[in-house]
């Protein structure tokens, strides 16, 4: 079979997937960051699926992760939003019965400082 | 009926120093080949690559585990397409330092056979010069030598092997190792490795009531650690991993660079429990570990992550609309 005997539903399907993709615009290298919410309330456990469906659905989303016990850790790209902004959509997709912080404790990794210029 | 006798009198023997006889009888001897390997590894959650040395590819080395008595007929292979000499020194061993423990140029192998009497948790190292070079790039690892009786200590349910080192940014600046001018601690080769808030960061699992048992090594090449678990008291600490040396009650203990200790820990109740070098300029720039004690707890490796290959995507996330 020759390189140009290809299918032509596979063409199409190419041809499709560039489309969308120039349609929904470039993905820019990003800011991978890890945010960690500590979730508090009756309501958190209730509404689990409802707040990672919808945090799942935000942009900049890459994934969220639920195996601490009352932590959500979401890997996000960090330009696009806060991580305090974060919170307050958990919050608000609850109407307010989920309560979520941004965890902060002993082991709170520090932004390293840049090296001195020299 | 000579030979009848002889029989006899060989049982009775046996009988009379069966310790003898069963340790004749159940010592093994391992064949332990590695082979150093000049190439990068993976050492942060954001899937950062450091050029490394390595013994057989990973930082840190693979895991040697035998018993008290049992025999190591060890094999180092230095790949001609590799650039320097390597070597290999075993903590375990009792041997002549110049045969064995020599480098090899690329291209070269040395073999050595030693006898692990003492039981324990031993560091092993490169030990080609500039060894503090070999060991910063990841030349290093652990050999666990059970004791012979089992009962010499409790038996763990779960076991987990952590080696502290330091992470120089360039591997190439001798002088900086020299000065201690160290950019991260590691464990197992990994800033935060162990770290679930961090990106890229995974966690020790064990379950409540779990008697977890961490091997612990601190390769250096020059820090001292001090480690605690936040939350928990160490119920027993073992200086060298021998039984013989146990601790009880232990807040936090100092482990030089080149030596081990066993830590014991009985999770009480469900939650997170930071193991940590409380030594803080190295536990807030990687060195903590995180371990999740939960009833849904499965079974994991001894170096769990190692080498890390990061499961978070590197390229592309939720594209975002063209405006």
């Amino acid at each position: 079979m020759s390189a140009l005997a290809v299918p032509v539903p596979c063409l199409a399907l190419a041809a499709a997937i560039v489309s969308a993709r120039l349609l929904l615009g470039s993905t820019d290298a990003f800011s991978l960051e890890r945010s960690a919410l500590v979730v508090s309330g009756s309501a958190c456990r209730q509404s689990h699926d409802v707040i990672i469906h919808a945090l799942e659905r935000l942009e900049g989303i890459a994934q969220v992760n639920d195996e601490i016990p009352d932590h959500l850790l979401i890997d996000h790209d960090g330009k696009r939003r806060t991580e305090e902004e974060l919170a307050t959509f958990v919050i608000s997709t609850t109407h307010g019965r989920c309560h979520a912080a941004v965890m902060r404790s002993c082991i709170t990794a520090p932004p390293l400082a840049p090296p001195p210029k020299p | 009926m000579l030979s009848r006798i002889a029989f006899i009198a060989g049982l009775s023997l046996c009988a009379a120093l069966s310790a003898v006889c069963t340790t004749a009888a159940t010592a093994k001897t391992h064949e332990v080949a590695m082979t150093a390997v000049e190439t990068d590894v993976v050492i942060d959650g954001s899937g950062e690559k450091y050029a490394a040395w390595t013994f057989n590819g990973q930082m840190p080395g693979p895991v040697v585990r035998v018993t008290e008595g049992d025999t190591i007929k060890f094999t180092l292979t230095n790949p001609a397409t590799n650039k320097y000499p390597h070597a290999m020194d075993f903590h375990a061993a009792e041997i002549d330092f110049l045969k064995n423990y020599r480098a090899i140029n690329a291209g070269e192998t040395i073999s050595y056979t030693f006898t692990a009497k003492k039981p324990g948790l031993f560091f092993y190292h490169c030990g080609a010069p500039p060894m503090i070079q070999h060991v910063a790039r990841g030349m290093f690892g652990a050999i666990i030598v059970d004791p012979k009786n089992a009962q010499a200590w409790p038996k763990a349910d779960r076991e987990y092997v952590l080696i502290q080192s330091e992470y120089f940014k360039n591997p190439d600046d001798v002088q900086s190792m020299f000065d201690r001018k160290f950019e991260g601690i590691m464990f197992n080769g990994g800033i935060f490795k162990y770290h679930p808030f961090v990106t890229g960061g995974g966690k020790l699992d064990a379950k409540p009531g779990e008697r977890v048992r961490v091997f612990f090594v601190n390769a250096g090449p020059n820090e001292f650690s001090s480690f605690h678990p936040i939350g928990e008291i160490w119920d027993n600490v073992y200086e060298s991993g021998n039984p013989g040396n146990k601790l009880t009650g232990v807040q936090t203990y100092v482990v030089g660079p080149g030596s081990a200790a066993v830590f014991d820990v009985v999770v009480e109740s469900a939650g997170a429990y930071p193991l940590v070098t409380h030594s803080l300029t190295g536990a807030l720039r990687g060195a903590i570990a995180v371990l999740v004690a939960s009833p849904e707890a499965k079974p994991a490796p001894l170096m769990p992550m190692v080498p890390w290959a990061s499961s978070i995507p590197q390229t592309e996330i939720t594209p975002v609309p063209a405006h």
